[in-house]
Order: C-alpha cells, then sequence, then structure tokens
C-alpha cells in the first residue's frame, strides 16, 4: 500500500511540475536548437551597426561574449575605436554574435544583449556585459547576474524577462552564427574591414588606425577620380 | 480427503533477503518514475513544447540540448531516456509481482537494463564535460538517477534462479 501511495504522490508531482514548467516557459516559442537552428539561414542583417550607414569604412566584428580575448577588445580597442572613429561617422561597426559553442553562457549573454536592444539599450549592454565577463561568464547561471545590468540601464523589466524567457532574438543569434561561418570566421574577435578578413595581429589598435586612415585615403582617392571622370565628361 | 501441502517455512535469512530484494525492486520503480519525469521534461523542450528549461534562458542545458549530440540515432536523447525509464519501471513493477517474484530474469534484465542505461550515461556526461563543454543539471539528474537505479540493480549480477515459485502438485 505505502509503495503504491509514493508512486501515486510521484505520479502527481511529476505531472504538476511537468504542467507548472509548460506554462512559465513561453510554451511553444522553443526552437530545437541553439547555434544550429533548423530552417535558419546566414543572415548579415542581423548584425548590430553603430555610426552612418555611408561611412568610408565598414568594420564587422565577430564576438562571442563569453570569450576572455572579446571582452579585452571592447575594453580597448572597441572603446577607443567607436569614440575616434564611429561617434566622428568615419566607421560603420556591426557586431554580429558568434556563439563559440565552448562556452555554457554565451547564448544568455547574446540574449540579455539583444533584448536590451528590443529597448534601445544594445550598446551599454554590450558594454556592461564585456566588463563584467568574469562576474556571470563562470558562475553556475548567469541570468540573475545579467539581470541586474538590464536594470543599472533601467530597462522595463517585464519586457525583459518576457524577451529573455521566450528567447525571442535566439533566431537572430543563430542567423548571426551562420553568417560568420560563411565569412569562414572561426575564432574571436574576428574582424572584417571593408570585407577584407583580418587577421590577429591586424586587430590592435594602431595597426586598425592606419588600416582605417589607408581604407579612408583610398575612398577619398576613388571619389576624386570619380569627380575628376565626370567632370571631363561633362566638360 | 486430501489435505493441502503445507509448504516448509522459509528460513528467516531467506525472508530477509526476500523483503531487502522487493524493497530494491519498489526503489527502482519509483527511481525510474522520477527518471520517467525528467526525461519528459527535457523531451517537451527539445520537441518545443517548452520555451525554456528552468535551469536559465541559454544555459548550460539549452546548450547540451542544442548540441549535435543532442540526438542519438536521429532520436531526441531524452526520448531514449523516456523510452528507458519506462522500460525499467515496467520491469521493476513485473518483478515484484506475485507471479514473478521467484524468477531470476526480471532481476537480470534489470541488471542489463541499468548497466546498458550507466553506460549511456557515462557517455553522455563525458561530452558534457570534455565535448560540449557545457553542464546541463536535469542531465546530471538524470545521471544520478540512473547510478542509482544500476547500484540498486548490483546484486542480481551473478546471482542464480532464486527459490522455485512453490508448487501445489
Amino acid at each position: 500500500m505505502v509503495f503504491y501511495a509514493i508512486l501515486a504522490v510521484v505520479v502527481i508531482a511529476g505531472v504538476a511540475w511537468l504542467f507548472l514548467a509548460g506554462r512559465d516557459s513561453g510554451s511553444g516559442a522553443a526552437p530545437a536548437s541553439v547555434t544550429n537552428l533548423t530552417g535558419v539561414e546566414a543572415d548579415p542583417s542581423v548584425g548590430l551597426a553603430l555610426g552612418p550607414e555611408n561611412a568610408a569604412v565598414t568594420i564587422m566584428e565577430f564576438a562571442d561574449y563569453s570569450c576572455p580575448h572579446c571582452a579585452q577588445f571592447a575594453a580597448f580597442t572597441g572603446r577607443l575605436l567607436r569614440q575616434n572613429y564611429v561617434e566622428t561617422g568615419v566607421v560603420r561597426w556591426v557586431l554580429y554574435d558568434y556563439v563559440l559553442g565552448g562556452f555554457p553562457h554565451s547564448v544568455a549573454a547574446s540574449l540579455a544583449a539583444r533584448c536590451a536592444g528590443e529597448q534601445n539599450q544594445y550598446w551599454p549592454m554590450h558594454d556592461l556585459i564585456m566588463a563584467n565577463q568574469a562576474r556571470w561568464a563562470l558562475g553556475d547561471s548567469p541570468d540573475r547576474e545579467l539581470r541586474t545590468y538590464a536594470d543599472q540601464l533601467g530597462l522595463d523589466r517585464g519586457q525583459y524577462d518576457a524577451c529573455m524567457s521566450e528567447r525571442r532574438p535566439l533566431e537572430q543569434i543563430a542567423a548571426a552564427r551562420k553568417y560568420g561561418d560563411q565569412m569562414g570566421v572561426n575564432s574571436t574577435p574576428t574582424l572584417f574591414l571593408n570585407g577584407s578578413l583580418l587577421s590577429s595581429e591586424q586587430s590592435s589598435y594602431e595597426v586598425l588606425e592606419r588600416l582605417i586612415q589607408a581604407a579612408v585615403d583610398s575612398a577619398r582617392g576613388v571619389d576624386e577620380a570619380a569627380t575628376e571622370a565626370s567632370a571631363e565628361a561633362s566638360g | 480427503m486430501k489435505q493441502p501441502r503445507r509448504l516448509p517455512p522459509k528460513p528467516p535469512g531467506d525472508e530477509l533477503e526476500e523483503d531487502l530484494t522487493q524493497i530494491r525492486r519498489r526503489a527502482i520503480a519509483v527511481l525510474a518514475l522520477v527518471g520517467v519525469f525528467i526525461s519528459t521534461y527535457l523531451l517537451l523542450y527539445k520537441l518545443g513544447v517548452y520555451g525554456s528549461l528552468v535551469c536559465g534562458a541559454g544555459g548550460g542545458c539549452d546548450y547540451v540540448q542544442a548540441s549535435m549530440y543532442g540526438r542519438f540515432l536521429g532520436i531526441p536523447v531524452a526520448g531514449w531516456g523516456v523510452g528507458w525509464y519506462v522500460a525499467v519501471f515496467v520491469l521493476a513493477l513485473l518483478a515484484g509481482s506475485s507471479g514473478l517474484r521467484a524468477a531470476a530474469w526480471p532481476g537480470r534484465a534489470l541488471l542489463v537494463l541499468a548497466s546498458g542505461g550507466l553506460a549511456f550515461s557515462v557517455y553522455l556526461t563525458y561530452l558534457e564535460l570534455f565535448v560540449i563543454h557545457a553542464i546541463c543539471r536535469w542531465c546530471v539528474a538524470s545521471a544520478i538517477v540512473t547510478t542509482l537505479i544500476f547500484v540498486l540493480s548490483v546484486p542480481w549480477f551473478g546471482s542464480g534462479p532464486q527459490a522455485e515459485a512453490p508448487s501445489n502438485g
């Protein structure tokens, strides 16, 4: 009798748990995969951009939020480039999530950044996540820590939590990863300057500055040549 | 008038062993039932019925479930888990039923099933630790349940046929 009572208790508890879990999990919204979603194609448009669309130079960065080199890059080179070239309109910066697969919380961090992006706080959230990488990337569950950043930025918590639990930006993250694969990315951070893959040696601030200047000069040269050509044609 | 034949009383040691065996069968059944729910939870997530797992949005569970190792022979690993736990549950109940309590094969079958389950669990845990580099706490819970089931099944290793069922003939 006792045995069957225990079985009954387990069944009732189990069924109740499955029911409650279904109710709280944003049921029906689940994609089957994170980095390899069925039916998701590489999509260049899922990058998060800063700077004018017609900038002379476009730099694409593929980054994994958990990757230590990405955090270092974001803290120094990335920040300086944004201040000196993106905010001055010279460079358009496009960031793509490239979830490497070796870190357990990268997807959560990408989701958090993009969920903040729903409230126009992508870049501030990106900076907070990168700056505090050691606080969330090594823990058991990053959600609580990431949520404090959302609070620091004054995000609407209900909207943020709903976005996280429904994993709304997951397809974009998967599409960004596939785009990275298509571009030949296999490590992070990986940069492309006007479509050309840069080596890790070319990703230091000094070298990037020179490359940006060269690209600006080259674009200016092309513009001047085009202007001269059109002047000759019309004259 | 023919008197019904009385069975000789069992030695106290045999009775104790039978009681322990019955407790082990029942403990295995309860554990298997717990495993059925854990696996069903993961399977429902894998099938898209649930939007997220309790272990955190995009956390280790997501990663493990999303990895290429989330399926085995084209079927979600959690699906294999449900099937395996149901088989163990049914077998444990059958083994404890009055008709089969004295038979040796259900215990041995449980041991074979439990060994296979443990081996698969070890393989999955290896993948989590050294290949996927992510830990899914529900997978760990399932691995613990599987290990306990195996431990409870070990006494059937090398056990000969138990005392023959009493015959009325």
